[in-house]
């Protein structure tokens, strides 16, 4: 869809004003019912004006004229960047992410301001301080989280793609509730530096949008290494022969209707590329959530205390929700030296463990696929346990705690509802993972 | 919110948790846990970068309390 519009902006058929004004009107007629986006980017038609004049001078960047709605815990200089959370409801960003340089270099434009589960602590969208979002597909359901409203701008067609951040499958899970691709790089491939982080060694920004190809697009043109964040660092993906592909499906508990699927659309691709496919056991794999958690709750403690209402905001203590509130008095409690060796070390040490199967299994398979998400996205309003709600994240903590590339690409609906289909590669495979999702739509 | 409520809860889950890695945690090689893998250990600086009245203008405009040049803060009690 991206090479298409461009095309058509290039040669004037759509003017990028016409193009972002379509956007906003969309927005306008429809977020009331959906609330994907908290922002208008008041500046976005001026902006889109100002791409035209550049495109007529044959002087505009890659992506001139696309519009972008960006999750609001991505710094956009002079935009509110609240990360959905009273905590920051009037903060303007100061500066641009990495990432939105990048962009706005090549010319796209943003539009708005993703809704998302307050500080990226949620896999629904329902904790928002502003309002739940909706699934576009499934209006009584989630859109699952935490990039939900970048998940669901994708698609209700407010934007030509999205921005997420995904820390324990924050990209991929809604991805797969709202029947787009999400794709979270390898960590370190994508600066951090201006992201508002949940949890720093698992934290990754990347791409939601209508196709493998358009998210490749955009992540070809985010990557790489950033003085600014020292965990940053370029890639080189390897060559592999796409003839001659083995596919671990590694055994791990999910829902057997989306395994069914699942299976269908592997057999159904191997078959037609005479690829191999076969069940591999990692030992450790279904101790993610119980590895992810500690980690999760001792860095996001970290992160928060700056928000203490001097700087910027309000004290986060005093205004924020349940959830964030749980993770910041859980991880002050566990970061105390006296508990440093019963749990964050601990799980340190697991997600090593973890890295290093996942390491050993690419040895042998080239991919490895299993579901996003073990369930179907629950009701709106359904009374959900928050260790239920931690329970999503089951199959997507995984390859953030492995460091490893893994996007959500849609296969077939369940009851109307869409289900992803979950595929990692080995940590730096990422344009790799890219080129062979493509053959899954 | 019950915040006594939200602690113990964190506490059990954040216990739950470690009982269950318990058994792993003999099998991890010491001292691996926790390293970032990098290409480099020291950043470019370059020239550094020069004060910028945009910036800082942005800055100020978002603290609670401010004068023209500096945030205001309560000193000494931690509130």
């Amino acid at each position: 869809m991206i090479k298409q519009k461009l095309e058509m902006i290039k040669s004037g058929e759509l003017t990028s004003e016409a193009n972002i004004m379509g956007f906003i009107t969309k927005i306008r007629k429809d977020n009331p019912q959906i609330n994907a986006v908290l922002r208008l980017n008041e500046k976005a038609v001026d902006e889109a004006k100002e791409i035209d004049k550049k495109i007529k001078k044959g002087k505009a960047g890659k992506l001139a004229g696309l519009g972008i709605i960006v999750k609001s815990n991505i710094n956009v200089k002079g935009v509110i960047c609240n990360c959905a959370s009273k905590t920051l409801e009037n903060y303007r960003g100061t500066y641009d992410a990495s990432v939105i340089s990048k962009l706005i270099a090549e010319d796209a434009i943003i539009i708005g301001m993703a809704n998302m589960d307050e500080f990226a602590c949620g896999a629904s969208g329902e904790s928002s301080a502003f309002g739940i979002t909706r699934n576009p597909h499934a209006m009584d359901r989630i859109p699952g989280g935490s990039s939900s409203g970048s998940a669901a701008s994708v698609a209700a067609n407010f934007c030509d793609f999205a921005l997420g951040s995904d820390t324990g499958g924050s990209i991929r899970n809604p991805a797969s509730h709202c029947g787009v691709v999400g794709f979270k790089p390898s960590y370190g491939a994508v600066s951090r530096y201006g992201l508002i982080d949940l949890s720093m060694s698992l934290d990754q920004i990347g791409p939601l949008a209508y196709s493998v190809e358009d998210a490749e697009i955009i992540y070809d043109i985010i990557k790489g290494k950033d003085e600014r964040d020292s965990t940053s660092r370029e890639f080189v993906s390897e060559n592999k022969n796409m003839k001659k592909i083995l596919i671990g499906i590694p055994r791990i508990n999910a829902n057997s209707e989306i395994w069914g699927l699942i299976r269908k659309k592997i057999k159904e691709i191997c078959d037609k590329n005479k690829w191999k496919y076969e069940d591999v056991e990692l030992k450790h794999i279904n101790l993610g959530i119980q590895t992810y958690y500690p980690i999760n709750y001792v860095e996001f403690f970290s992160g928060t205390r700056k928000f203490d209402g001097r700087k910027y905001g309000l004290k986060i203590e005093e205004v924020c929700g349940e959830e964030v509130l749980r993770r910041i008095l859980g991880g002050g409690e566990i970061a105390q030296a006296e508990f440093a060796g019963k749990y964050y070390r601990r799980a340190l040490k697991a997600k090593k463990i973890i890295e290093e199967e996942f390491e050993k299994a690419f040895e042998k398979y080239d991919i490895l696929i299993m579901p996003t998400v073990p369930k179907l996205p629950h009701r709106i309003g359904d009374k959900v346990t928050f260790y239920d709600m931690y329970t999503y994240d089951s199959l997507s903590v995984l390859a953030n705690l492995a460091e490893i590339p893994a996007i959500s690409v849609p296969v077939e609906k369940l009851y109307e509802i869409p289900v992803g289909i979950q595929i990692m590669a080995k940590r730096g495979n990422d344009n790799f993972l890219l080129e062979i999702s493509k053959m899954f739509e | 919110m019950d915040i006594e409520k939200i602690k113990r809860q964190a506490r059990q889950i954040l216990d739950n948790f470690a009982d269950a890695l318990a058994s792993v945690e003999k099998e991890a090689k010491e001292g691996k846990e926790g390293q970032v893998e990098r290409d480099e250990f020291e950043r470019k600086e370059g020239n550094g970068k020069e004060g910028n009245a945009e910036f800082r203008q942005a800055f100020l405009k978002n603290a609670p309390a401010h004068d023209d040049d500096f945030v205001i803060a309560e000193r000494g009690e931690w509130k």
